[in-house]
């Protein structure tokens, strides 16, 4: 069981600019890998290409789950095989309930527990964990819930929809300390649980990675990894930023 | 819930919850001590006249074309919430009249159009001369469906210097970003639709037997 996304090449529906190039990755079943870069690398496409969105072209190249090719699925059918995104900004559905999302996902998946009680008591269960409000269950998706509250709404899901494999779209962006702490917590006893599971975080620090430790962390550029290592890559992109690729052009500013 | 109707008119004065089947024209008033939630259905072209001199949330679903005039007698707070559905050619006419000093008025029309849906809204809200301290609020929202198409057409007339106005309105597909969220968590795009469908027609809290209602009226727009 692997996860192989093998000389992908990307572009946005609306441009002609390519935004992954020849990009390659392989995650085993339980390994956690990071991929850090700075903004404008294509990190966050990457994991929206994953999951299917239409607003891009896949021109060249393969992502495998499990043997499957995803890229000839529609989203809903790559969820469906066990990858979950817990995204970077989760919108706010009004009208839609969380209570009401989950238990169609469930559905969806053919493994709905036909006893409401019992899917009450576990959202509850996970509510708590998460300190998340009370109400949480009845409320609408992510309405009136602070940037770290929306996370943790996220984390609710994967723990009520049990993904094999979780991507972590800058996870720590909007979070403080201690709400990070909660989800990282959540997060790790859900990997202790369940131990094939995979991670691929995207992030553009390694403080997250203190709290969900990656097997490998890859420092990615210009829409491909461009260095892979273990966590001392992340300490060392951590002290000496991303080697120029953050510089800014001091011609083109004064341009 | 309770229906009062005396010939073409409905009175009530005293705060509650109350729900009233509509086929023709009617003058409602509303004069009580607390907050009056009044919930309609109106199922053939009628025009509805509604005085209001306290506190009061309406709530109206239709398939029909309407006409409802909301006169506020008084420094209140009242909200209407109007769903239409539309298959056919429909006109809802949305008329506010602040006639009190520091009255506050929330419209919010929400519609969807499907099939040969033709749907116009039109929301008026009118601020006479001398209505210092109004505050008056339009939304309204509608959803195209296949061939149904909508038009919302917004008005605020406003003659008084010392009040405020606001209105947003908006008619296209639902935002691609909630279809691709609740994908992501492997919900079917048609069923991804149907739930968005259902809380966009959902405003507010409605009671069970209305929201009962409501669903039976979007199912014919997801059976589409």
């Amino acid at each position: 069981m692997m996860f192989v996304i093998d000389k992908l090449k990307v572009k946005p529906k609306d441009s002609e600019k390519i935004i992954l190039d020849d990009f390659s990755l392989k995650i085993k079943d339980g390994e956690i890998h990071a991929i850090m870069g700075p903004n404008g690398v294509g990190k966050s496409t990457l994991s929206k290409v994953i999951m299917g969105s239409n607003h891009y072209d896949v021109i060249a190249g393969s992502i495998k789950y499990n043997d499957k090719e995803l890229t000839t699925l529609t989203t809903d059918e790559i969820a469906r095989c066990g990858i979950y995104i817990v995204m970077q900004e989760a919108p706010v559905i009004e009208g839609v309930s969380n209570s009401e999302a989950l238990r169609t996902a469930l559905r969806e998946r053919g493994s709905l527990d036909t006893n409401l009680y019992t899917f009450i008591t576990k959202m509850n269960k996970e509510i708590d964990a998460l300190g998340l409000p009370k109400d949480s269950l009845h409320r609408f998706i992510n309405k009136d819930m602070s940037g770290g509250e929306k996370k943790k709404n996220e984390v609710l899901g994967l723990k009520i929809l049990k993904p094999s494999f979780i991507i972590l779209d800058e996870l720590d962006s909007g979070l403080d300390v201690d709400s990070l702490k909660v989800v990282a917590n959540n997060i790790n006893d859900y990997l202790k649980e369940n131990q094939n599971t995979s991670v691929l975080i995207i992030t553009h620090y390694s403080r997250i990675l203190d709290l969900i430790k990656p097997n490998y962390v890859h420092k990615m550029n210009q829409g491909k990894i461009v260095e892979s290592g273990d966590i001392s890559l992340a300490k060392e992109i951590e002290k000496s930023g991303y080697n120029g690729i953050n510089e800014m052009d001091v011609n083109k500013i004064s341009e | 819930m309770n229906n009062i109707i005396i010939d073409s008119s409905a009175n009530y004065n005293k705060g509650g919850v109350y729900k009233l089947t509509i086929d023709k024209d009617i003058n409602i008033k509303i004069e009580s001590d607390s907050l009056v939630k009044l919930y309609l259905n109106i199922l053939k072209n009628v025009r509805v006249n509604i005085n209001a001199k306290s506190d009061a949330k309406i709530y109206n679903l239709t398939t029909e074309g309407i006409v409802i005039n909301l006169n506020i007698l008084d420094k209140v707070e009242v909200n209407l919430y109007n769903m239409s559905i539309a298959d056919k050619e429909i006109v809802n006419t949305l008329n506010i009249y602040h006639k009190a000093k520091n009255s506050i008025s929330h419209l919010y029309c929400y519609g969807v159009s499907y099939n040969e849906g033709n749907m116009k809204i039109v929301a008026n809200s009118y601020i006479n001369k001398g209505m210092t301290g109004v505050n008056c609020n339009q939304v309204s929202r509608t959803v195209n469906i296949n061939n149904g198409t909508s038009v919302i057409e917004p008005n605020l007339y406003v003659d008084e210097f010392d009040s405020v106005a606001n209105h947003s309105s908006y008619t296209g597909p639902f935002d691609d970003k909630y279809l691709f969220y609740l994908e992501t968590k492997g919900i079917s795009r048609d069923k991804a639709f149907n739930l968005l469908l259902k809380g966009f027609m959902k405003l507010d809290d409605l009671p069970k037997d209305f929201e009962k209602l409501l669903d039976e009226k979007i199912k014919n727009v997801i059976g589409r």
